[in-house]
């Protein structure tokens, strides 16, 4: 193990730790900006799996985000399933409709494979949209849903007590990425990478490259789906704005900006974006504009990503993958 | 492997960790307590200032802080000075409930008036509930005010269930009882038939054909050849350039000429019928508060005009091209009063008096004045939902002319409360 890998532990720690104490020092309204960073950070990471490290640039994340969020609520709209039943509920959905997608999508490869999860995309949100299937989407205003409490044995805390509900996201969000690191790196991460480096000869060394595709597309939504539980859950309401493609270019830029193939480059890039626009909406008028300069010179000055404009800031050299 | 963890040492990190604790250093800034009843009394207003609905937002901007100045030049309320707090939801509901929140836990707002947009606002009611702060919402989504609200949420305006009842039997008794609608392929669409249709039903009307179009169709042809010839009156409900499409599109194919076009005057929020070409010549349709002042030529009116700066007939912003969203910032500057009745008449001087706000707001009658200048109105106390006036009227020569004035009381009859928010508890 090399020594930088060995810090990683101390390195995440920190992390966790900092966010451990971050309630102590910062004012509510904050804990959710902070658990809103998170929640959205995971669903970057849920893209750079695939885009960072499997090289698929999918522009359909959204509709699993949305799974999981009308899964879960679903799950306790109509069947009075508690937390955890939610959260089961949501990520089989996401995954099972990520399964579904894949099955098509993964048969293509490069602009056809974008083309086709934008295709997929658009298409299931216009079929959701219409007013046939108010049923489940609750109209085109969305559905307000109770969230349930936080159940562990005997204990039970409200969601919406704004502690208790970001303790829940740090907690999910550490263990949705501790497993996700676990999985990069045993060799199945070794197989993604080998397929984004150099697909024919991970074909011809036997590997069955649309079945990993395949693989990296589900667990992609099953992370995808699990942040949306979570956002839907600790915001209490669904929207069908979740299946739209745009937030799947969120996804797209926070990963762009906060360093792709990586795990931790989506949290800082959501960070950035969400922490800036919450500060810049009150002090800039029309302030989307800003944030779009603020793109461009990323993409022009710093296209490694922040964690690589801070690497070579520290005048470290990037290392390699 | 993972290249952020392989090759981020300590010394990134406590870089990083410094550069974030710089950029987040407002996050723990001490913040006045508040409570001492000589503090201002904070109205947070979530508007629409950029997005898809940014025309209107810019309008109910302007009423906010007309009212709130207006308010503070007699003395405030109750003595004390109103401040008024904006945040833009950028007509998004992820980013609308978050600065919701931001408004009540950052800027400790005591009431919060809401955006247009529909899915903000109920991304933003179980968040009231949540933080136990009045929430007005200025879109029109009937259910928010039913079942996805709660006792937390009021409303000033109209909503899909007033318009129906407002429109519907007046459209049917004047002009034909044979109604096919056009809409928009989408639940608002779908809100507007279904509450139509219901009225319809009750009046004796009849609806031939319902047709659902998907959103972000510029050839309108296919579904209008769909039209069944014996309709007396076509009802559509699109919003921005579907709209626009649909109107030059119909009056092409002669459907002005065939029936009575009739729609909602949300389809020409901050649009003048002069800017269209023409397009929606000879439509009927229902208005919230007229556009020209002749029609509601009252000094109430005059004056609320006046400080929003429009001219009398097109509702155009003076030295500027911008078109008033005349059905709409009215309710942004009724709400505004209506906070301020509430506390007068409760006694309310912090926020854990919030529940004596509510009872006492709930069931109260407004009479027309400087303060409501829409017209007298009724805040029902089962749903919360305002009874309002409405008027009739029909695009003539690129202007909105009213022909009719429909009022609460025949608006009230189609109109009975669903729900009874009275019953939940705080």
């Amino acid at each position: 193990m090399s020594p930088r890998l060995r810090q990683a532990p101390l390195v995440l720690v920190a992390t966790l730790a900092a966010l451990f104490l971050a309630p102590a020092v910062v004012l509510p309204y904050y804990r959710i900006v902070l658990a809103e960073i998170l929640v959205w950070g995971l669903f970057g990471m849920a893209f750079d799996l695939l885009f960072g490290y499997t090289g698929m640039l999918s522009f359909g994340q959204a509709l699993f985000f949305g799974a999981g969020a009308y899964g879960a609520a679903y799950a306790v709209f109509k069947l009075g399933a508690g937390l955890w039943g939610a959260l089961a509920v949501a990520v089989v959905v996401a995954t099972v409709f990520a399964v579904a997608v894949g099955f098509f999508a993964v048969r293509v490869s490069g602009h056809y494979f974008l083309v086709l999860t934008i295709t997929f995309s658009v298409v299931i949100f216009l079929v959701l949209e219409s007013g046939h299937w108010r049923w489940i989407t609750g109209g085109y205003s969305g559905r307000p849903f109770p969230a349930p409490p936080i159940t562990l044995g005997p204990l039970s805390l409200p969601l919406t007590n704004s502690l208790a509900g970001y303790y829940f996201v740090v907690a999910a969000v550490a263990g949705a990425y501790a497993l996700c690191y676990l999985l990069l790196a045993s060799g199945l991460g070794w197989v993604f990478l080998s397929i984004r480096e150099n697909e024919p000869r991970a074909r011809l060394l036997g590997y069955n490259v649309e079945g990993y595709k395949l693989l990296a597309f589900s667990i992609s939504g099953f992370f995808a789906g699990l942040s949306g539980a979570l956002y839907a859950l600790t915001s209490q309401y669904t929207n069908l704005s979740f299946f739209h493609w745009t937030i799947s270019t969120n996804a797209v830029v926070w990963t762009v900006i906060g360093g792709t193939g990586t795990l931790l480059g989506p949290f800082l890039g959501s960070g950035l974006f969400i922490a800036g626009g919450d500060f810049l909406s009150a002090q800039v008028p029309n302030f989307p504009i800003a944030i779009g300069v603020l793109l461009l010179v990323f993409v022009l000055f710093a296209p490694e990503g922040l964690l690589g404009l801070l690497r070579r800031l520290a005048r470290r050299p990037t290392a390699p993958v | 492997m993972d290249k952020d963890l392989e090759s981020t040492s300590r010394r990134d990190f406590l870089k990083v960790s410094g550069a974030a604790a710089i950029a987040t250093a407002g996050w723990i800034s001490p913040r006045a307590a508040k409570g001492a009843t000589s503090a201002p009394i904070i109205i947070g207003h979530q508007c629409d200032l950029t997005g898809g609905i940014s025309s209107w937002g810019y309008w109910h901007d302007k009423a906010a802080k007309a009212a709130v100045e207006e308010i503070n030049k007699a003395g405030g309320i109750a003595g004390r000075e109103v401040k008024l707090v904006t945040e833009d939801d950028e007509t998004n509901p992820t980013v609308g409930a978050r600065k919701f929140r931001r408004l009540i836990q950052f800027h400790s707002a005591d009431f919060v008036i809401g955006s247009v947009h529909s899915g903000v606002n109920i991304a933003s009611t179980p968040v009231a509930k949540e933080l136990r702060t009045v929430y007005i919402p200025q879109g029109m989504a009937a259910e928010m005010t039913e079942d996805k609200g709660n006792r937390y949420v009021f409303r000033v305006g109209s909503d899909t269930y007033s318009q129906a009842a407002a429109g519907a039997p007046w459209v049917s008794a004047n002009i034909g009882k044979k109604w096919t609608f056009i809409f928009a392929d989408y639940a608002w669409g779908w809100s507007h038939f279904n509450e139509h249709k219901k009225v319809i039903e009750q009046v004796g009307g009849q609806v031939l054909a319902d047709i659902p179009v998907p959103q972000g169709s510029k050839d309108f042809i296919p579904y209008l050849a769909k039209v069944p010839a014996e309709t007396t009156e076509l009802y559509s409900i699109f919003f921005g350039a579907d709209s626009v499409a649909y109107f030059t599109q119909s009056k092409q194919l002669g459907f002005d000429k065939r029936m009575a076009r009739y729609t909602m005057l949300c389809t020409h929020e901050s649009i003048s019928p002069k800017d269209i070409q023409g397009a929606s010549e000879g439509i009927y349709l229902l208005e919230y508060l007229p556009r020209q002042l002749k029609y509601k030529d009252t000094p109430h009116n005059r004056k609320l005009r006046s400080l929003v700066h429009i001219d009398p007939v097109d509702g155009r912003e003076e030295g500027g091209n911008r078109v008033v969203a005349s059905s709409h910032y009215w309710a942004v500057w009724e709400s505004v009063w209506l906070i301020k009745a509430g506390i007068e008449k409760s006694g309310w001087k912090s926020k854990k008096d919030t529940p004596d706000w509510i009872r006492a707001v709930e069931g109260m009658e407004l009479k027309e004045s400087f303060a409501h200048p829409q017209g007298d109105k009724v805040v029902r106390a089962q749903d919360h939902k305002a009874v309002i006036d409405f008027w009739m009227s029909r695009v003539e020569n690129g202007e909105i002319n009213v022909k009719f004035k429909i009022p609460k009381e025949e608006v009230a009859k189609k109109f009975p409360p669903r729900v009874d928010l009275t019953k939940e508890t705080f």
